[in-house]
């Protein structure tokens, strides 16, 4: 654990040290230079702080895990228990921005959203090395079982799981592909999104592309939050990509026809109806389908998604 | 003279008629050896005959390997550790009014010589909520015979205590536990709170403890009072899971096949009067639905028609403790 520790926090405070050298080398942009480095450093400290504690507390409230009934104020105690199976990746990011953005509050003036955009290829950065980090816990960041003598049993695409009193076996290393999506996303966001685009774009397109890919991620994942059958982080994800929609949609197209603005929306609640059957026929309920091809489907309607995503988001961004 | 003369002839006689009995079933027996037994014969001898006391060790090993040779038919194993027979059985009479098809189950009588065989496994760790496939966990264990467990972790709350092991007490007086002490005797607690149970029962170690229930029948009788606490669907003809004791070291593990398959299940009262018509003596109901799962000699047994079937947290099996007789 302590490896773990050290390895993040000197990953993450790198990261946030790049941050600062982008802010402070932004030639279009004088009012990220301002405080540049008190502000990454600020934003380290804060994302750090309000990252763990939401991670823990988030996966807390929606475990209901604390059991105020039977142990009264003392359950409070049960939140100062750190364990990989007890927080939650989505609530630790959403921490994280808000670190950065009551940064970007307390140093400059003007929209925080500027400091945010500039972050934007950083968090997805800080989210590769996260998922990279779930590397430390064994199955922690793994999937289902590969059919013995796969040619692909071996790292980076699988992960060798240890069973007590059992054989070990080979599972999907899914922690590599979630980080493959985040450090793609990165670097699309810093080479493509750099300095263009109306402020706030970049930050709610990488939102927005993180939580997309990760809805299958979260859906091959073995270990994480359930509730039952329903994988917790993959429900965030799905908030996420409406909250992130509905966001582009209200801050644009008021001029549009109420279906054409609205469509992008529509066709999102439509594949998410389609994802939660998509997950029916994974448990293998509604559809006797094999696993294989119901990822496949989910993957065709991932894609819907994304393309839904990027009209919404060019037309907020035509818009000023 | 003439008397004595017939005396001698009659004891002649009885001698040779004795003498030639003797010969007869001299030449019986040895003409009777156990490979002329059909196993028909084998079965009903052995079925009544002592199983053998070989002591697994209590942990998360497996049983010891499976020999061909104890595989008497499709759907019995019996060796000298362990007795497995399973019965498809033709249950529509248990259905209340005509529902336009008929129903059917899966009766699986199991006798072990010692109580360290109904084992419990999980798919990765019973501290995860990794899930994998039943038949996949109880290949690897070597089980003679497996079933879904409670579905453990997939929610925070409930009970872990297994293979000897306690994990978690996160109870709220919502669910029945069942208890499974060393002699592996049943105890079913009803609707128990956090606290309340502890590692010994009766004096005696707690082995495995399931966290689903409710508990169907306890002393032979149907229980009249159950709580639902959410996915019993007690009105619902389900697929449902129980397991059962009849008697010291004695189970069965009672399944019903699902809604959607060609054949239906149970309501919650239909299944609990199958149990006590099973003999059981005390039932508990795990996890039904699609998690209901019965593996037997390295395949899946019940739904084979289905593709994709879900994988869960955790099973429960029997194992052979027979090792080729080295122990004894």
């Amino acid at each position: 654990m302590s490896t773990y520790l050290w390895i993040m926090t000197a990953g993450s405070a790198a990261i946030f040290a790049l941050y600062g050298l982008r802010c402070a080398k932004a030639e279009r942009l004088p009012e990220l230079r301002k405080n540049a480095w008190p502000n990454a450093l600020l934003s380290f400290v804060l994302a750090a702080t309000f990252g763990t504690i939401l991670a823990r507390v988030g996966y807390a409230l929606l475990m209901s895990e604390l059991d105020f009934e039977y142990d009264g104020i003392e359950a409070l105690g049960l939140l100062l228990e750190f364990e990989i199976d007890c927080v939650s990746f989505f609530c630790g990011a959403i921490g994280v921005c808000l670190g950065v953005l009551l940064s970007n509050r307390l140093t400059r003036k003007g929209s925080a959203f500027v400091g945010m955009d500039a972050f934007a290829p950083f968090g997805a950065l800080l989210a590769a090395l996260f998922r990279l980090g779930e590397l430390f816990f064994g199955s922690y960041g793994a999937g289902g079982e590969l059919p013995e003598g796969s040619p692909l049993a071996f790292f980076p695409f699988a992960l060798r799981i240890p069973v007590a009193g059992s054989s070990d076996y080979w599972a999907w290393a899914i922690c590599v592909l979630s980080a493959c999506f985040a450090l793609i996303w990165a670097g699309i966001a810093f080479f493509k999104l750099r300095s263009r685009g109306r402020t706030g774009l970049s930050f709610t397109l990488t939102l927005f592309f993180l939580a997309l890919p990760q809805i299958l991620c979260e859906s091959m994942r073995k270990r994480g939050m359930f509730w039952l059958f329903i994988h917790v982080e993959e429900l965030l994800c799905a908030i996420v990509l409406a909250g992130v929609m509905l966001f582009w949609i209200l801050k644009s197209g008021r001029n549009l026809p109420f279906l054409r603005r609205w469509a992008p929306f529509g066709i999102l609640l439509l594949c998410i109806g389609l994802l939660v059957a998509t997950e029916f026929a994974i448990d293998g309920k509604l559809f006797d389908l094999l696993p294989s091809v119901c990822y496949l489907f989910m993957i065709a309607v991932l894609a819907v998604i994304g393309w839904a995503g990027v009209v919404a988001a060019r037309r907020y961004n035509e818009e000023t | 003279m003439k008397a004595r003369k017939s005396l001698t002839r009659f004891t002649s006689f009885l001698t040779l008629m004795l003498a030639v009995c003797l010969i007869f079933s001299a030449a019986a027996e040895d003409e009777l050896s156990i490979a002329d037994l059909n196993p028909e014969d084998v079965e009903e001898v052995s079925m009544e005959a002592p199983l053998i006391s070989n002591p697994l060790p209590i942990d998360f090993t497996g049983g010891f390997p499976l020999q061909e040779q104890f595989y008497l038919d499709a759907q019995t194993y019996q060796d000298p550790t362990i007795q497995v027979s399973i019965t498809e059985k033709d249950i529509t009479d248990y259905l209340q009014g005509y529902r336009g098809r008929d129903a059917q189950a899966w009766i699986v009588d199991i006798k072990i010589g010692d109580a360290s065989q109904l084992r419990t496994a999980a798919a990765e760790s019973f501290e995860t909520t990794t899930t994998r496939h039943v038949d996949v966990i109880a290949d690897r264990l070597n089980a003679v015979v497996a079933f879904n467990g409670d579905y453990v972790n997939r929610q925070d709350r409930g009970y872990v205590f297994r293979q000897g092991v306690f994990y978690k007490d996160k109870l709220q007086g919502k669910q029945d536990v069942l208890l499974i002490d060393e002699d592996g005797d049943f105890h079913p607690m009803h609707l128990p709170k956090k606290g309340e149970l502890s590692d010994t029962i009766d004096g005696k170690k707690v082995i495995n403890a399931f966290c689903f229930g409710p508990i169907l029948v306890e002393n032979g009788e149907i229980v009249e009072k159950i709580k639902d606490f959410g996915f019993l669907k007690p009105e619902k003809n389900y697929a449902r899971l129980a397991i059962c004791q009849c008697g010291p070291l004695h189970y069965k593990v009672i399944l019903t096949t699902t809604e959607q398959s060609y054949t239906l299940g149970l309501k919650l009262k239909e299944f609990q009067q199958l149990c006590k018509d099973e003999g059981a003596v005390t039932a508990y109901n795990l996890d039904g639905g699609d998690s209901t799962t019965l593996y037997f000699h390295g395949e899946r047994v019940n739904n084979q028609y289905k593709v994709n079937y879900r994988e869960v947290p955790d099973i429960f099996y029997f194992a052979s403790a027979w090792d080729g007789g080295n122990a004894e």
